[in-house]
């Protein structure tokens, strides 16, 4: 196969700026790492540097004694992510597809209703009130799954985007002759022409649900439901309280001696890692979904 | 391509019911709680409960407009957002075209993490890391790039002129990358064989990304740019209030709304005044997006969001 | 595939909506357990702050709690011990949202709580079920500490019964400081500073002799040490906006007195003269952690009593002594700045004031609740010190809440951590009976009437003062800059509001 040269060119100049790209993603990151295992001391002295003065493991010392604690968040934060993002998952795709054929009387209305929510709210308050008073999820799973993160306007519209936009209306009309549901339609026919869209969607509920620590800051007191995120900030929190001069006025300077900027640092690289880890193999998801785009034409 | 009939009640009852899981989640957890946007119009008294607080129009919003701050948080929020969107959506596209090029290499799944990696570092160990490089005393800019030169430091927390672009580049730098995964997948999603008939043709890369890529995005590109539309009045307060470490003498080029009602609200804590102002920032975001819809329909009905 | 795959989904959905009904129905089962008690036994809600680790299960420290409580007062404590990262946010929620919550704390925002009305007036309930709480009070502050919570004649909240007085220190390295020729007793004033700071300048080129001891935003204790050395009643806010300076009853502007500018200029002097970092005013470390590292010298704390700098030396790890160079003022917010309040939707007033009661008179109560439970988490050393069991530290020990010495019950009656002095303890209880007293100690200003303007005012503070805290600021320039976004942005509006509310005051006082 003869590859034209402005091919070729456009592919250099590709890896050329991802790799760029990559590095300025990777280097603050590496940045972090190196940090987490430098000295307080030369942390506060010169600054942050890819080549530290002094190395400590001091920062990952201080996590270790509440190590259970975070492996307790981790599967904590591993169910929901799985859990939620499923479910969110199937539910979003659901009312997406409806949403996305053209003789559906109502897509419009549900278009609206759905973008709707996007942009108002009504605060705090009352869905505090009916999450915890009506429906009980306090101090529940369900509290870190349900609130806010199942489904969301935008990825609802996403998908919806998508399905009108690559799913030819032929074939659904093909297997609308043959006799096929509507539910029959949607597993076999959306869903697997979707998938790059799916895992997309997927990976930012992922995302969501891994980074969420708000329904866990409203919702749960009972330390074995907190999340990876959720015990990161407290931690971070108490830390910055202790140092801080309110702290001293109430406390009266008994705070104990925190490597602080190490400990942030190394709570970082244990909040992201898991992450890094799961994620390339979403990638392979991703890129069928190329391989299947090709096919069907 | 032929259009579908508009179906009968029959044809549509299924459909309706595959959406019904769905809108119950928004009934319950968007429409209902909505009920509390009438905190915005009261004074709320405890005693009282909210429920039976009294009412006081308009007053909860006044303190939104009565100062001389109103003014530069609403220009700062539009011009960063307008910013953002623009310069977001350009870099995200190419940032796709570019990783789509590339996605049969076996590191591709490492350049995709590289992607996602910027946007999982939080704002608070950002603003550190930000800190890091400007800082006055041993920041790497001043230290390492600017002192080989022979240019003296700049105080970079004190000088208001310079955070528009710190802003936005670090506002690109951590969602640029996350945002083109939406446009990958949409590249995914073309049809393959209309490259090939174009390269037949003769048709330079140039030219096959601005006549079939791009075009073929439009729907993705209006979507996401009326939803950010809709978002105007926002603003990411981790970006706002923690990068530039909360320091008073930027305020000028870094005050947003969000940012105002928080420092307005730190010593007067009002459930009134907090439920006003996001009110204030939903309303108009809701008129711009509504107005820019009603545009895009009459230029092609299907690209609305609508 | 896709079926299983559905299937599976559908099945962990089942799951977790079941377990999820699971968990809440066994904690509503826990609830119901003491039902025989429940006819003459009051429950009260009792939500608390800890800054150490909260442990998973500490109903043991409850029941012990509880078994004193019971039979004493035939109230049931439901403690709830929160960090402060969310202390805040779970009590606002609580109040906003109607759920039961009795008995917390507030740092620092008294009187927004009271002007929302979220606070239930206890003077006639402390009358009947408080006796024992007064004149604890009264023996440890002398009389008047519950002026500080009193709004027209109603008392809203207790404030915590411990030493108050914060005079502002010289904190510093006590090694460079012993190098350099000096000694701690010809330290008097701030301007005995300067000189110091030019010899470690000089000597030490590397070290930054002076920083701000708290960071976002940058605060060197300029106003705490104003409020002390000139006798400056903040009237209730922090702002700044209308003060009254000693006993001339006149509101003013802060930031428009002499006093102020004098002592802004004495650090703008610092700053010029490269004492303290360039970028003093928006760095995001706090000092204590420079003068750690070895590049910082001292800085300004307000604190009690004469031995925190031991504890301080250990926080920074280099040895650091204090000096005090100025005395401290007893306004409002300095003595109600913890206090213990009601919620004013409470069902069991009753319940709720006398455990207060007991939670300043009570031994028992008060160090269970710091300490946990006696030969398990603490042993007893002499007559009023502990110390770990062996082997065990703050933060493997099952339960412990020591860090909130400072806000439980009466310091007076409170175990301390071997090796406190208690000479120490007993100097702070002694100042706040010699602190001098504002004259309008007790007057909490309402704001309600000013709200755009104070929120305004707040974001002008913000942005400038933490230039003149540090000196960044030319005074020349600056100030009447400042003075004039202030006036623009209302703040002569506030001062007026606060004259009038302080006149009103006055004239009640007198009757």
């Amino acid at each position: 196969m003869l590859e034209a040269k402005d091919e070729k060119v456009f592919r250099i100049l590709s890896a050329v700026v991802m790799g760029l790209l990559t590095l300025a993603a990777f280097l603050p990151f590496l940045l972090i790492i190196i940090a987490s295992i430098s000295s307080e001391t030369s942390l506060v002295r010169n600054g942050y540097s890819y080549f530290p003065s002094e190395f400590s493991l001091d920062a990952y010392i201080y996590m270790k004694s509440s190590a259970s604690t975070f492996i307790r968040a981790y599967g904590v934060s591993f169910f929901i992510t799985i859990v939620g993002t499923g479910v969110g998952l199937l539910i979003t795709s659901m009312l997406a597809y409806p949403m996305s054929r053209a003789d559906f009387k109502y897509r419009n209305v549900l278009a609206f209703f759905v973008f709707f929510t996007l942009l108002f709210s009504g605060g705090v308050v009352p869905s505090y009130i009916m999450w915890t008073q009506y429906f009980d999820v306090k101090n529940t799973m369900a509290a870190l799954i349900i609130p806010n993160l199942l489904v969301n306007g935008f990825n609802v519209l996403l998908v919806r985007n998508y399905f009108k936009a690559n799913v030819p209306t032929e074939v659904i009309e093909s297997a609308q002759i043959d006799g096929a549901s509507e539910l029959r339609i949607y597993f076999r026919i959306m869903l697997p022409l979707s998938v790059p869209v799916l895992v997309t969607v997927g990976v930012f509920m992922g995302l969501a649900y891994w980074n969420d620590w708000i329904n866990a800051l409203y919702y749960i007191t009972k330390p074995q439901y907190y999340g990876i995120q959720n015990l990161l900030i407290r931690l971070m929190n108490n830390i910055q309280f202790l140092n801080s001069g309110q702290a001293s006025s109430v406390l009266g300077a008994q705070a104990v001696e925190l490597p602080t900027i190490a400990i942030r640092m190394a709570m970082a690289v244990v909040g992201i890692l898991p992450i890094l880890i799961v994620l390339p193999f979403t990638q392979k998801y991703l890129a069928r979904g190329v391989v299947m785009g090709a096919v069907k034409g | 391509m032929k259009t579908l009939r508009r179906g009968t009640f029959s044809k549509n009852l299924p459909l309706f019911l595959l959406a019904i899981p769905g809108l119950l989640y928004f009934v319950v957890n968007s429409y209902i709680p909505m009920i509390g946007i009438f905190i915005a119009f009261k004074d709320i008294n405890f005693a009282k409960g909210i429920f039976a607080s009294d009412w006081i129009g308009l007053d909860n919003f006044s303190f939104l407009f009565q100062t001389k701050d109103a003014w530069i948080m609403t220009r700062n929020t539009i011009l960063y957002n307008v910013a953002f969107i623009v310069l977001g959506t350009i870099c995200s596209i190419f940032i796709a075209i570019f990783m789509y090029e590339l996605v049969k290499k076996i590191y591709s799944k490492f350049l995709m993490t590289g992607l996602i990696l910027p946007n999982l570092i939080s704002m608070v160990v950002l603003s550190l890391l930000v800190f890091a490089f400007l800082n006055a005393e041993n920041g790497f800019i001043n230290n390492s790039l600017l002192a080989p030169l022979g240019i003296e430091g700049i105080n970079w927390y004190a000088e208001p002129k310079y955070w528009p672009f710190i802003l936005v580049f670090i506002h690109l730098w951590k969602t640029a990358g996350y945002g083109s995964i939406i446009y990958f997948a949409a590249i995914a999603g073309i049809d393959k064989s209309i490259y090939e008939a174009a390269k037949i043709d003769g048709a330079s890369k140039i030219k096959q990304i601005s006549m079939i890529t791009i075009p073929l995005l439009k729907p993705t590109i209006i979507i996401l740019v009326l939803l950010s539309v809709g978002r105007i009045f926002n603003s990411d307060f981790g970006l706002f209030y923690q990068v530039p470490l909360n320091a008073g003498a930027l305020y000028s080029t870094t005050q947003t709304i969000d940012t105002y009602v928080y420092r307005a609200l730190m010593q007067l804590n009002d459930v009134g005044m907090s439920a006003a102002a996001g009110l204030y920032q939903s309303v108009v975001g809701f008129v711009l997006v509504v107005t820019v819809n009603a545009i895009v329909r009459k230029i092609n009905a299907d690209n609305a969001l609508f | 595939m896709k079926k299983k795959f559905l299937v599976l989904l559908v099945a962990t959905l089942l799951i977790s909506v079941l377990s999820a009904c699971g968990s809440s129905s066994s904690s509503s089962s826990n609830s119901n357990e003491g039902t025989d008690e429940q006819q003459k036994v009051e429950k009260v809600v009792f939500s608390m702050v800890s800054f150490n680790r909260i442990p998973d299960d500490y109903s043991a420290v409850t029941k012990a709690i509880n078994d004193i409580t019971i039979p004493k007062i035939g109230v049931e404590i439901d403690l709830q011990i929160f960090s402060p990262a969310d202390y805040s946010q779970k009590v606002n929620l609580a109040l906003q949202s109607g759920e039961k919550l009795d008995i917390f704390t507030t740092l620092g925002q008294f009187a927004n709580y009271a002007s929302k009305n979220q606070l239930l007036a206890l003077e006639d309930l402390l009358d009947k079920h408080g006796k024992d709480l007064i004149a604890k009070l009264e023996e440890d502050f002398g009389p008047g500490l519950l002026d500080s919570t009193t709004i027209n004649g109603h008392i809203y909240g207790i404030p915590v019964n411990k030493g108050m007085s914060l005079p502002t220190n010289f904190v510093y390295s006590e090694v460079l400081l012993n190098s350099l020729g000096y000694k701690k007793e010809d330290i008097t004033s701030i301007n005995d500073l300067t000189p110091i700071f030019a010899d470690v300048k000089e000597r030490y080129p590397d070290i930054t002799p002076f920083g701000p001891i708290n960071v976002n935003p940058s605060d060197t204790n300029l106003l705490h040490y104003l409020k002390g050395q000139y006798q400056i009643d903040f009237l209730t806010d922090t702002n700044g906006i209308g003060v009254v300076v000693g006993d001339s009853g006149k509101v003013v502007n802060l930031y428009e007195t002499d006093e102020f500018k004098e002592a802004a200029g004495v650090i703008r002097e610092w700053f010029t003269a490269g004492y303290l970092q360039k970028d003093a005013a928006t760095t995001a470390v706090p000092f204590s952690e420079m003068i750690g590292s070895g590049r910082g010298f001292s800085m300004l704390g307000g604190y009690s009593g004469k031995e925190a700098a031991k504890a301080l030396s250990a926080q920074v790890g280099t040895p650091m002594e204090m000096q005090r160079i100025a005395p401290y003022y007893f306004d409002t917010n300095a003595v109600n700045l913890v206090s213990w309040l009601v919620n004013s939707t409470t069902d069991v007033p009753e319940g709720a004031v006398k455990f207060l009661n007991l939670l300043y008179t009570d031994e028992q109560v008060i160090n269970t609740i710091l300490y946990g439970i006696e030969d398990v988490d603490y042993v007893r050393v002499g007559e009023r010190h502990i110390k770990f069991p062996e082997g065990k530290d703050a933060n493997t020990v099952s339960y412990t809440a020591m860090l909130s010495t400072g806000m439980v019950g009466s310091e007076s009656l409170q175990y301390q951590l071997e090796g406190v002095d208690l000479a120490d303890l007993q100097l702070k209880l002694d100042e706040n009976k010699t602190t001098p007293r504002s004259p309008y100690l007790g007057f909490v200003f309402d704001q309600s009437d000013v709200k755009v303007q104070v929120s305004s005012v707040t974001n002008v503070v913000n942005q400038y003062l933490p230039g003149f805290m540090t000196g960044s600021l030319d005074l020349e320039t600056a100030l009447p800059a400042f003075i004039k976004a202030l006036n623009e942005a209302g703040a002569e509006k506030i001062i007026e509001s606060k004259q009038e509310q302080l006149d009103k005051w006055i004239s009640e006082q007198k009757k």
